[in-house]
């Protein structure tokens, strides 16, 4: 192969961002897979190497199983979800419309708030001496609900809040990938006398795959990172119902000191993700074939 | 028939975005009010009793002020957005315009890693990093840490962009005798505005809505936005008042901008993910 030579210029125009990518993204993924082979507390000034003990470690660690097990569960409904409404959303808001634009932004707008922030309004929401309760209790013959005491009402809270910041993105992708379907086929449509849900599945469907991979990619990749939205809502609780990968990543690394064994939960956490997202694209990038 | 359906459709929609709308409206209602009068009636308003003390006692508390909040967040997000636009779109100028150099192809696919890391995984190791660099509790960390976890999402935005300008115009340029960064400075930068817009719009919401890397690198004494409520507040608080005047006070910024930008933001939003 003929390499093509840099020209000074060129070299120094390059060279800045790939220093600063080297530095703080390719080292610090490499120090992760290093410290996880070490027994490392994070402040002493040496270590030993330790093999796989740390990588075995974990399996046998209940609290990490469980947050692995948490985390997939959470991020394959919240993507699941979030598509769903956003891609309902989209169609039905699509078309020119009176209106249309204000409902749009009234689905969009909670994606513009910090998630830190909007944890806080969902717990004055929904704790026990919370809005939503006064108002139940004053409407209804109950008695206040534990909304987030509760494991399984905890988690439903934590997804609909999750869904409440999530589907705007969605519907905002498709409605993008909704316009660049072309009428021609819609009117052909017509023509044929397809229903609306033929033409969604023969249609809508199929041409939105890039819009598709879009959504269900960013969805995924960044509900295995959640973090914020449980620690405000739930701290993790209640007993660790709703801890995700990244809180026990902190607690065995930062507050348990032991920067060796968190770095080891950091290199599956790294590795899980990582192959399902390529796993995911791959499967999903097969769908959009047919547009080339 | 069709008017019913019509009339459904505003029906359906119109509940739909009321219920998107409750917690924003809860917010915002609720900042001018005093605590009595937010457990009494947490969806009222009677506009004799709005009053902006919870906002002027809780924006500015020892432990937390707003003003202080936002200068910092307001330099890094600056910082960062200006170091992410300039440095990735040269970068990605570079790469599209040089097809034949096996260290920006490898250094392409070292890219490709960063899109589907997640950030929790590496913030030990960032750690030690800043620490021996001396550069731990600093903006200046924090900001370079930035700039390195977005590399490869704004390159490859930029880089869609990069593509579809037309190389003989930087070639005739180049017969006229300007060089890489010349061409790049006056014929390239300027046409990819649309690009440098969706790099910002995104950006500019991950670094002022980030909670995990300045909560870890910025220490106990500089707060952003997003580190200051949650510590003013705390886990554990009940004190609604409080709560509903300082994410208001958060919020108003991004919501502002959104607001005078809208147009441009959704488009941005959409080329951006489309693209990378």
């Amino acid at each position: 192969m003929n390499q093509e030579k840099l020209g000074i210029q060129k070299s120094l125009m390059a060279l800045p961002s790939i220093v600063i990518y080297l530095t703080f993204m390719a080292l610090p993924i490499g120090l992760t897979v290093y410290y996880g082979f070490t027994n490392w507390n994070g402040i002493s000034p040496t270590w030993d190497i330790v093999g796989f003990k740390n990588f075995t470690r974990a399996f046998t660690d209940s609290k990490f199983i469980y947050s692995v097990r948490f985390t997939l569960f959470f991020s394959v409904i919240i993507t699941l979800l979030s598509n769903l409404f956003g891609l309902i959303f989209a169609v039905a808001l699509n078309k020119r419309r009176r209106g249309v634009n204000l409902f749009r932004s009234l689905i969009f707008i909670p994606l513009l708030i910090s998630p830190i922030a909007a944890g806080f309004v969902w717990k004055a929401l929904f704790s026990y001496d919370g809005i939503i309760n006064q108002f139940l209790v004053k409407i209804l013959p109950i008695e206040a609900v534990m909304f987030l005491g509760k494991p399984n009402l905890a988690k439903m809270i934590l997804i609909l809040f999750t869904l409440w910041q999530n589907v705007g993105f969605c519907m905002v992708i498709y409605i993008a990938g909704l316009q660049t379907i072309s009428p021609e086929f819609y009117d052909a449509a017509a023509i044929d006398g397809a229903s609306f849900l033929q033409q969604f599945k023969y249609i809508i469907f199929p041409y939105l795959a890039p819009s598709t991979t879009s959504a269900v990619l960013v969805m995924f990749t960044s509900a295995m990172r959640e973090y914020p939205r449980p620690l405000v809502l739930t701290a993790g609780g209640p007993v660790g119902q709703t801890e995700t990968l990244a809180f026990r990543i902190f607690k065995v690394g930062f507050d348990a000191n032991q920067l060796g064994y968190g770095s080891a939960l950091a290199t599956w956490v790294l590795l899980i993700t990582s192959l399902l997202s390529v796993a995911i694209s791959y499967l999903l990038r097969k769908r959009e074939a047919f547009l080339k | 028939m069709r008017k019913y359906r019509t009339l459904l459709y505003y029906i359906v929609m119109s509940l739909i975005g009321l219920l998107f709308f409750f917690p924003i409206y809860i917010t915002t209602i609720n900042a001018f009010k005093v605590k009595a009068d937010i457990i009494r009636s947490p969806l009222g308003i009677k506009l004799s009793s709005l009053t902006l003390d919870n906002l002027k006692l809780y924006g500015f508390s020892p432990s937390f002020n707003i003003i202080t909040a936002y200068f910092n967040t307001i330099v890094i997000v600056a910082l960062s957005l200006i170091g992410i636009i300039i440095l990735t779109s040269m970068l990605a100028y570079v790469m599209d315009r040089t097809t034949k150099n096996r260290w920006l192809k490898l250094f392409y696919l070292l890219m490709l890693a960063g899109l589907i890391i997640p950030p929790e995984a590496i913030l030990l190791s960032i750690v030690q990093i800043l620490k021996n660099l001396g550069l731990m509790f600093t903006f200046s960390g924090l900001i370079l840490r930035n700039i390195g976890w977005y590399i490869p999402f704004s390159t490859f935005v930029f880089v869609g962009y990069v593509k579809t300008i037309s190389k003989e115009l930087d070639e005739s340029a180049f017969l006229d005798g300007a060089g890489s960064f010349k061409i790049y400075m006056k014929i390239i930068f300027p046409l990819i505005k649309p690009a440098s817009a969706s790099v910002f719009i995104f950006c500019f919401l991950w670094v002022w809505n980030d909670f995990l890397n300045p909560l870890i690198l910025l220490g106990d004494k500089i707060y952003t936005v997003t580190i200051g409520i949650y510590r003013a507040i705390g886990q554990y608080s009940t004190a609604w008042d409080q709560i509903f005047a300082l994410v208001f006070l958060v919020s108003i910024p991004v919501l502002l901008m959104y607001l005078v930008m809208q147009k441009y933001f959704i488009a941005g939003l959409t080329a951006g993910a489309v693209k990378g």
